[in-house]
């Protein structure tokens, strides 16, 4: 069966509405998202774009000004709740695996 | 020095990695892609350098998209150090000369969601539409085939469609299968984590091939044109799919023109109308002036009416079947079709005394090179019977099997117009089929005799000495 969209969010959605919890444009999103991972997830125009079109239409975040070629966005309240969703589903996978293997166990 | 070099690319527009690692090996040498036309790829002379291509497909960024979403999409690729170079139909080229740039795409998944939409909207639909269009002109030849033998064996550009078409269909199919199977093997590789799929070698080789088979047809339709060798209904239909594609190559180049200025949709639509007006005018301007036969030889007037000054020889003449000279002659030759399956040629004369008596004589020699060629002509021939109008009398026409031991022929069929008998005579012989109309005159055991010895096929005439 297809999975719903936007049930388990991928590493680019997920940054993307973490860096959405403050006002910012397209431009900004991909640097916030590589500060944030330290270079560790590279977000490309395309994909940024997309999701950004995704998101919207999602009403998960919404357009907040349009200066020249610069638009900005800001998450929405059902965005948030998408984010927290997603947080506590990572949660709940640490606590298991901490469950299962143990705190200290090297991985 | 060269500036700037035109190539006709053998690139599908699925291959996004291929089509990236082309461009930036042309860079290399020092040609970057200006802009992607219908036919041709574009270049300009530059600096060699290391160049990063990328193929992407931004849903509503392409040219016809809205310039909004456009100029958004480049803000976000020109901060990721990656400029536009050209759009290639739904698709757009990204180039960057930074090192290592942020690939244009992190989302494989997403990427090959959108590439599937596109190539449904554009490549697979073109795949299907030229490929049915094909079956149905196969369909319609085929009907030709059947229904009219004669002129379908003589014309050498109706044979060149017939066999051009199954490899066109074909073809669509052998592209459509090989997205699907590029399609597959890239949503496995990315659901394991991985980059699309490069397409096959063997495409480029494809798509190299049926340029290659295009370019053919057009020399084939262009050589038909001029060939003296060719009938007049192959030349006709040759300069008419000429002009045809000229105009589709002219509303093509038209239709980039239009995308560049923005034009508006009721402007297009009354241009597309106008030049397809403009199609169908030349079409009927220029049917007359295809080439008819070799030119015309030399000739005086008598009696108000044209005469050769020195007729040409033909197989059989007025002067052999009525056994006098004749004082002004006028003959034709016409190569009615020249094809590998079958050959005719036809040939007229009228003749005048200086008394103004006049005699007329017309024979056409049609050879078919099969069996099944000779039979569906023959059978055409015999067939060409039904009705014919003139003025306001309906005519019925049927041919009558006569004895053939007079004629020296293997069967002969006189024409019979309302239970009239005509003038005219169909002649067959293995392989051959004569039909012969001489005008009111009566014809003798004589006359007979020589217009087989001198139609007769060479082989039949050894056989039956």
């Amino acid at each position: 069966m297809a999975r719903e969209r936007f049930q388990t969010l991928t590493e680019p959605m997920f940054y993307i509405l973490l860096s959405l919890r403050e006002e910012c444009c397209g431009t900004d999103i991909m640097a916030r998202v590589s500060a944030l991972t330290h270079g560790r997830v590279d977000l490309g125009p395309g994909t940024l774009y997309n999701l950004l079109d995704s998101f919207q239409q999602a009403e998960m975040i919404r357009e907040t000004s349009v200066s020249g070629r610069k638009r900005s966005y800001l998450i929405t309240n059902k965005g948030r709740e998408t984010l927290r969703m997603e947080y506590r589903r990572l949660l709940a996978l640490t606590e298991d695996y901490k469950a299962c293997v143990g705190e200290e166990e090297p991985l | 020095m060269k500036n700037k070099i035109c190539r006709m690319e053998s690139l599908s527009p699925f291959d996004l990695q291929g089509t990236a690692g082309h461009l930036s090996a042309m860079a290399a040498r020092g040609w970057r892609l200006d802009r992607i036309g219908r036919i041709f790829w574009r270049y300009r002379r530059a600096e060699p350098a290391k160049i990063h291509y990328a193929v992407t497909c931004p849903p509503a960024a392409g040219e016809d998209g809205d310039l909004r979403e456009r100029l958004f999409f480049l803000e976000l690729c020109t901060a990721a150090g990656w400029e536009a170079v050209t759009d290639w139909a739904e698709l757009q080229i990204y180039a960057s000369e930074k090192e290592s740039p942020t690939p244009l795409e992190t989302d494989n998944t997403l990427l090959l969601e959108r590439i599937h939409r596109s190539m449904r909207r554009t490549y697979l639909r073109d795949c299907w539409s030229s490929g049915g269009a094909m079956t149905v002109l196969l369909f319609f030849l085929g009907c030709t085939m059947l229904g009219h033998p004669i002129s379908f064996f003589l014309s050498s550009v109706e044979l060149l469609i017939a066999a051009v078409c199954p490899l066109f269909i074909l073809g669509e199919l052998w592209a459509v299968g090989t997205y699907y199977r590029w399609y597959r093997r890239s949503l496995r590789l990315v659901e394991e984590g991985e980059a699309l799929a490069i397409a096959p070698r063997y495409c480029r080789i494809l798509n190299r091939l049926s340029q290659l088979v295009l370019f053919l047809l057009l020399l084939t339709l262009v050589f038909t044109l001029f060939s003296p060798e060719s009938s007049r209904d192959s030349s006709r239909l040759a300069l008419q799919l000429l002009v045809y594609l000229f105009f589709t190559v002219l509303l093509n180049l038209l239709g980039q023109w239009w995308d560049r200025r923005g034009t508006p949709l009721d402007y297009r639509f009354l241009s597309g109308f106008l030049a397809f007006t403009a199609i169908i005018l030349c079409l009927d301007y220029f049917a007359p002036f295809s080439r008819s036969g070799p030119p015309e030889p030399s000739s005086y007037t008598w009696n108000n009416r044209e005469w050769d000054t020195e007729p040409q020889a033909l197989p059989l003449a007025l002067e052999d079947l009525t056994g006098e000279p004749w004082s002004h002659v006028r003959r034709r030759t016409t190569t009615e079709g020249r094809t590998p399956f079958a050959v005719k040629i036809s040939y007229s004369e009228t003749a005048a005394q200086g008394d103004g008596i006049e005699a007329y004589l017309y024979y056409s020699v049609l050879d078919a090179r099969f069996d099944f060629v000779y039979r569906a002509m023959l059978e055409e021939t015999l067939e060409d019977a039904g009705f014919s109008f003139r003025t306001t009398t309906l005519l019925i026409r049927r041919c009558v099997r006569e004895d053939p031991a007079p004629w020296g022929a293997e069967a002969v069929y006189q024409r019979y117009q309302d239970d009239e008998p005509t003038g005219e005579w169909i002649l067959c012989w293995p392989g051959r089929i004569v039909t012969v109309y001489t005008e009111n005159q009566p014809i003798n055991d004589g006359q007979r005799a020589l217009i087989s010895a001198r139609l007769a096929p060479e082989d039949w005439k050894e056989d039956t000495r």
